[in-house]
């Protein structure tokens, strides 16, 4: 039976080739998003807006969910 | 919601303010400069709807191949992208302002993720001031930069791609002649 590209692409191997590379990509990005949590609280301190708090927040948000996403990702990967 | 000029803004301080200090003039970079960020946000946003077909032109249509939770990962992980480069492009433009108290000039960067710098000049050091415009889209919207000279150890304080560029220069000038007495 031929071995088609898209058996290649379903291999075990190549899945566990992308799952890594995911998981990477997920771990870099949550360290960016911890780091604007930190760069939005500088801003926040020096620049004192009613939109400060709710950036704030955002950035939180954001980071817990590009910290989420890893554990998600290693889950169902 | 979010102006790039505001003359006596309410509810905004900034750090450093003395109790005596009052914002006169508060300004960010022309919205439409936002553009920078927003059109290629929204590129890698429809990179997703081209895909299938780029990939079936090229006859690499196995690729898509992949398990529907491979997939969705490499899905989440381009509007992760999406998402980063809009908040980071609207926190560059919300938190890089200039802003005119009745003391001092103050210019806030913060040019790339950590890295904080404040410009601050007295009023009483300002020297001169000039603006200029130029360009297509500097037109149509009125905005450019302006250039304030001054004597103090900064030597100029540069307000980049502000609105109503000549009404900013000469706010300045006027600013300065009031505490000057002049």
């Amino acid at each position: 039976m031929p071995v088609t590209s898209g058996d290649l692409i379903s291999s075990q191997v190549i899945l566990i080739f992308i799952k890594g590379v995911i998981l990477l990509i997920l771990i870099f990005y949550a360290i960016f998003a911890l780091l604007i949590v930190r760069q939005v609280d500088l801003m926040g301190k020096t620049l004192i807006t009613p939109v400060s708090g709710v950036v704030k927040a955002i950035a939180i948000i954001h980071a817990g969910f590009a910290v989420g996403f890893i554990f998600l990702a290693f889950g169902l990967l | 919601m979010f102006p790039a000029y505001v003359e006596n803004p309410s509810n905004i301080s900034f750090e450093g303010q003395d109790q005596s200090e009052i914002i006169l003039l508060l300004l960010r970079a022309h919205p439409i400069t936002n553009l920078k960020w927003i059109i290629p946000s929204l590129l890698i946003f429809l990179i997703p709807f081209f895909i299938p077909a780029f990939f079936n032109n090229l006859g690499f249509e196995d690729i898509l191949n992949l398990p529907p939770t491979y997939l969705s990962a490499l899905l989440v992980i381009n509007y992760l992208l999406v998402l980063v480069i809009t908040f980071e492009g609207f926190l560059h433009w919300y938190f890089n302002v200039y802003i005119v108290t009745s003391k001092n000039i103050v210019d806030v960067d913060f040019n790339s993720i950590l890295f904080k710098n404040i410009d601050l000049a007295p009023l009483k050091n300002v020297e001169d001031t000039s603006s200029s415009m130029g360009g297509i889209l500097s037109s149509i919207f009125n905005y450019g930069d302006v250039f304030v000279q001054t004597a103090g150890a900064v030597k100029s304080i540069d307000f980049i791609s502000v609105p109503n560029p000549h009404k900013v220069s000469d706010f300045i000038l006027d600013q300065t002649h009031k505490i000057g007495g002049t």
